[in-house]
């Protein structure tokens, strides 16, 4: 792969449900250190969309390429070893495993292969320290033998984000990252979305977001769906201008 | 009367072993996938033709016995893979009742394809030499037997445990168990684990087949009672509970021998009286959500 590939590219892309055409005919690509926000209305596609990007539904046409590589028939989890992680609207986990067991599962889970069962699933060195780095960089190193299902809400999406960012992904997709924060989670969200970016210069990244805050402060590009098509194209400052926008997303009428 | 109980405690728990073997397959294919395996029991009894196949019929030595066991294991756990893509893949997102039913199909099919290759008439399998007999225990004849299929209950349940608590396969697993779709994400293979355990679930009812087979006479009748039984031992225990499982294979291999000791006129209904008891009284099972949903 050259610097030129994308790190994800979208060629005319539909995935139905039954009678209904959630995704149709949508492309698009995604260069390294690149922020893409997707957004639209409820039932505009995003989410299905955002699916199929991560492997969870499977394209009924078009291709996925990743990395310069067809992946339109690769399962979530191939996706993940070869790069790809995300996380989920409501945030998740092991809940009954300590803060850094779940790290763990995910750097070992990166790794992938499952069917080691003399393996004791002992914590190598390395392994370790890039969990306990990580641990620090999320603020959640007080809480790394807590069950993760004592964790504060605020905090459970940061245990998410750890678990995404720990596997040291190219692709990053999140899902709707602060789908019922507070105004102060939001805020603390946007920090941490931001300090990765600085960290990561190459990753690249696709969220689904409502909040136009959100979009405004990390993203280079925005998508605007409508009822499985992509409308609209362009920086956050363009798409927000659109008319179209505003009737659609934003519940205005243009005229 | 110590003579009585400590035989009737050896021979309940002897009683109990392959109990466990069997239910804990079908408690780990419903751990991880939600799948209420009907077809287990044709699993179960598939073992014990095979193990009467590999043996004869007649005495044989105990490396034949082992074999016995190991084609049992292998060949079944192989069925079950089989099942688990034709069958039951395409079924983990539908309801219960769906999958039921199509393991409700499997059991008629390969109950039939039994009585084509082996008839309906009854076998039986002898007793190998070596454990035909019994001995004494603090003055307790106990029967050699009895003494094999406690070991080998006990080796397979720290065996399992191990293999699902330290393992990396184990914690694969339990991760699927816990949110397949998550778990996925995550980069694990979870079409591989579903495979890799339902072919293990099939295996130990294949084992369990041929480690008891010796005590029973093996005919197409063997399906649908330990079908029943295993099912039973599963909502005792809590469904997905493999430590639900052990403990309720043995309190009824204990209800039962301690029924036949003391009160043989309940002999027979020792397992439904603890179902029902069960079942009015904590619905979910001794240890009821245990190993799939402790981690939800």
């Amino acid at each position: 792969m050259n610097a030129e590939t994308p790190v994800l590219e979208v060629q005319d892309v539909y995935k139905s449900f039954g009678p209904s055409h959630a995704v149709q005919g949508v492309s698009f690509t995604v260069r390294a250190g690149e922020t893409l926000a997707l957004i639209g209305p409820n039932g505009a596609g995003k989410s299905t969309m955002f699916g199929l990007a991560a492997g969870e539904h499977r394209a009924d046409k078009g291709t996925i390429s990743y990395q310069g590589h067809n992946a339109t028939r690769w399962p979530a989890s191939r996706r993940c070893r070869n790069g790809l992680s995300r996380t989920f609207q409501v945030a998740s986990f092991f809940g009954t495993r300590t803060v850094r067991e779940n790290l763990l599962l995910a750097v070992e889970s990166a790794r992938g292969h499952p069917f080691a069962f003399w393996d004791t699933f002992s914590s190598g060195h390395q392994k370790a320290t890039r969990v306990d780095e990580m641990l620090v960089r999320l603020s959640l190193h007080d809480y790394s033998a807590l069950r993760a299902d004592r964790l504060a809400q605020g905090d459970r999406k940061r245990l998410e984000f750890a678990m995404a960012l720990v596997q040291q992904p190219k692709l990053l997709l999140l899902d709707e990252p602060t789908a019922g924060m507070s105004l102060e989670d939001i805020q603390q969200t946007i920090d941490m979305l931001r300090s990765v970016k600085e960290a990561n210069p190459q990753l690249a990244i696709v969220l689904t977001a409502h909040d136009m805050e959100v979009i405004f402060s990390v993203s280079d590009r925005v998508l605007l769906m409508g009822q499985g098509k992509l409308l609209l194209e362009g920086t956050p400052a363009e798409v927000e201008a659109a008319p179209l926008t505003k009737e659609l997303y934003l519940g205005v009428s243009a005229s | 009367m110590f003579g009585q109980i400590f035989a009737a405690l050896v021979s309940g728990i002897a009683t109990g072993m392959p109990l466990f073997i069997v239910a804990s397959g079908l408690t780990l294919i419903y751990g991880v996938m939600r799948v209420l395996n009907f077809a287990h029991g044709a699993f179960f009894m598939i073992g014990a033709f095979l193990f009467y196949n590999v043996l004869g019929g007649v005495t044989g030595s105990i490396s034949l016995l082992i074999v016995g066991l190991l084609i049992a294991a292998l060949s079944v756990g192989a069925i079950g893979a089989v099942s688990e893509v034709a069958v039951f893949r395409r079924l983990y997102a539908r309801d219960h009742t769906t999958t039921l039913l199509a393991s409700y199909a499997l059991l008629l099919t390969l109950d039939g394809l039994v009585q084509q290759i082996w008839g309906v008439s009854p076998r039986s399998q002898t007793q190998l030499p070596a454990f035909a007999g019994s001995f004494q225990i603090l003055g307790v004849r106990v029967a050699t037997y009895d003494v094999v299929l406690i070991g080998v209950g006990a080796v397979l349940a720290i065996g399992l445990t191990l293999l699902l608590q330290r393992t990396s396969f184990g914690q694969t697993t339990r991760a699927v168990a816990h949110d397949q779709t998550m778990a996925r994400a995550l980069g694990l293979h979870a079409r591989g684990v579903q495979l890799a355990v339902f072919a293990l679930g099939a295996a130990l009812a294949g084992l369990a087949g041929g480690l008891i087979s010796p005590l029973l006479s093996i005919d197409p009748s063997l399906a649908p009672t330990f079908v029943v039984q295993s099912f039973a031992i599963v909502i005792v225990g809590g469904l997905g509970s493999m430590g639900g499982a052990l403990i309720a294979a043995l309190l009824i291999g204990l209800l039962d021998s301690f029924a036949v000791t003391f009160f043989p006129g309940f002999a027979g209904f020792s397992l439904y009286i603890a179902v029902t008891l069960v079942l009015l009284l904590r619905p979910q099972g001794i240890f009821g959500a245990a190993f799939a949903s402790r981690e939800a």
